[in-house]
């Protein structure tokens, strides 16, 4: 069984570094990549990991969340699991329908760690309006699984709505008080005693102060 | 006409982000600007601000335009999209004449765009000598600016038109195949030109105004 989990929400996106022209000259626009803000954020949390015991990665499909684990996962040897339980919320005001992303193929030959034998627990439906129940408990079927079938410590890579669903859910039904859900934050919970306690939730790892937004 | 100013567009996306760009990129023939090179654009528009520029010309691609559209928006002026100070179409860089953004997306993106500016130049694919290529069709885009224009003017190019259009201006036969020491070549380096006993000097070539200046 799991009994570490690190929560890791993606670096910095391009959008937020480029307000004014990024989406004119993206080939897809629901799929922003990481800043060069992002890309350093990333590799200083990978920097950072190499002295924890993580085991497996998990990570959402997405451009940014598979570079920040493709940057972690390259400084600790290990291979990216490609979770879609741990996908963006396909909230409607976000994407007007389900959203185009790498295929499979295009984010194996781009991001050389991925294991391509995992197969996705979970694949959640367009759309999905109940931040509340649907997307946290997309993101608990996919976390509990995970706990049950995998040993020692793991890293989540997710977005905003699922890193924060993921210490919800594992908090449960305790409070998830503490969770820092800037980007590239690292969320640390332990399993002591038969429940989840939390760690630490911290930016001190990158060299400039993160987001939220 | 007696006061020249060029610049070579701001620092580029692809540059900040070898790894990934070209893989989200819509066009990759056609970088845009990274976020310090839209910084360095807005810092030269502040620099040059009461130089009394009356109109801007700018190659087509995407990190010219926004160069050139950033300062004309600061200076109230329109961006006339001249061809003929676009990058080299080298082999080594462009496998065709590159994909870059259409003209009628150009005009939603950027609201400077004069509309009613014809190109006078179009290059042809390939050049892949910049002294002779990229200098001969510089040097007919120049004849044609200074025929129809007469008051100071900004050119907003590349590596190779800025230091080619460098060349047209100083005395032909003098020509130096490699940019000398005073000439800076960073991103966004402003270089100024003063008309002196008929002759065009070279009177500052600088970054000094740039809070971000690229290593490449």
């Amino acid at each position: 069984m799991v009994n570490e989990v690190f929560i890791l929400r993606h670096g910095i996106r391009l959008d937020i570094d480029d307000k004014a022209y990024w989406r004119h000259y993206l080939k897809r626009n629901d799929d922003v990549p990481l800043s060069n803000r992002g890309i350093i954020q990333a590799e200083e949390t990978g920097e950072f990991l190499k002295k924890e015991n993580v085991r497996h990665i998990f990570s959402s499909p997405f451009f940014r969340t598979l570079q920040t684990a493709q940057a972690v996962a390259a400084k600790l040897n290990l291979p990216i699991n490609v979770e879609y339980g741990f996908m963006e919320m396909l909230n409607p005001d976000w994407f007007p329908a389900y959203p185009e992303l790498l295929t499979q193929e295009e984010a194996l030959s781009i991001f050389p760690s991925i294991n391509r034998d995992y197969e996705s627990i979970v694949q959640p439906e367009y759309p999905e309006t109940d931040y509340e129940v649907v997307v946290l408990n997309r993101v608990k079927k996919a976390l509990d699984q995970i706990i049950m079938n995998y040993d020692g410590t793991i890293l989540i890579v997710g977005h905003g709505a699922s890193t924060e669903s993921a210490a919800k859910a594992l908090m449960l039904p305790n409070d998830w008080q503490g969770f820092d859900g800037k980007m590239c934050a690292l969320n640390k919970y332990v399993h002591e005693n038969g429940k989840w306690t939390f760690a630490f939730g911290t930016t001190e790892h990158l060299s400039t102060e993160s987001i939220l937004n | 006409m007696d006061k020249i100013f060029l610049l070579r567009h701001g620092m580029r996306l692809d540059l900040e982000d070898e790894a990934y760009w070209r893989h989200y990129a819509k066009r990759i023939d056609d970088t845009p600007l990274s976020a310090n090179g839209i910084k360095q654009a807005q810092e030269t528009a502040e620099l040059i601000k009461d130089e009394g520029i009356k109109h801007i010309f700018a190659s087509p691609f995407f990190r010219t335009l926004q160069t050139a559209n950033i300062i004309a928006q600061k200076l109230d002026l329109k961006v006339n999209i001249e061809y003929g100070f676009m990058e080299q179409l080298a082999e080594i860089w462009f496998s065709a004449f590159p994909e870059i953004i259409p003209q009628e997306e150009a005009y939603e993106i950027f609201s400077n765009i004069n509309k009613d500016y014809k190109s006078f130049v179009i290059p042809k694919f390939p050049e892949n000598v910049s002294k002779v290529d990229v200098f001969g069709r510089v040097g007919r885009t120049l004849d044609h600016v200074f025929e129809h224009y007469d008051e100071p003017i900004l050119i907003v190019g590349h590596g190779a038109s800025v230091w080619e259009t460098t060349r047209n201006l100083w005395e032909k036969g003098r020509a130096n195949e490699h940019p000398p020491e005073e000439y800076n070549q960073k991103m966004c380096a402003l270089h100024k030109f003063i008309l002196q006993d008929g002759k065009w000097q070279l009177v500052s070539s600088t970054t000094d105004h740039l809070s971000y200046v690229d290593t490449w």
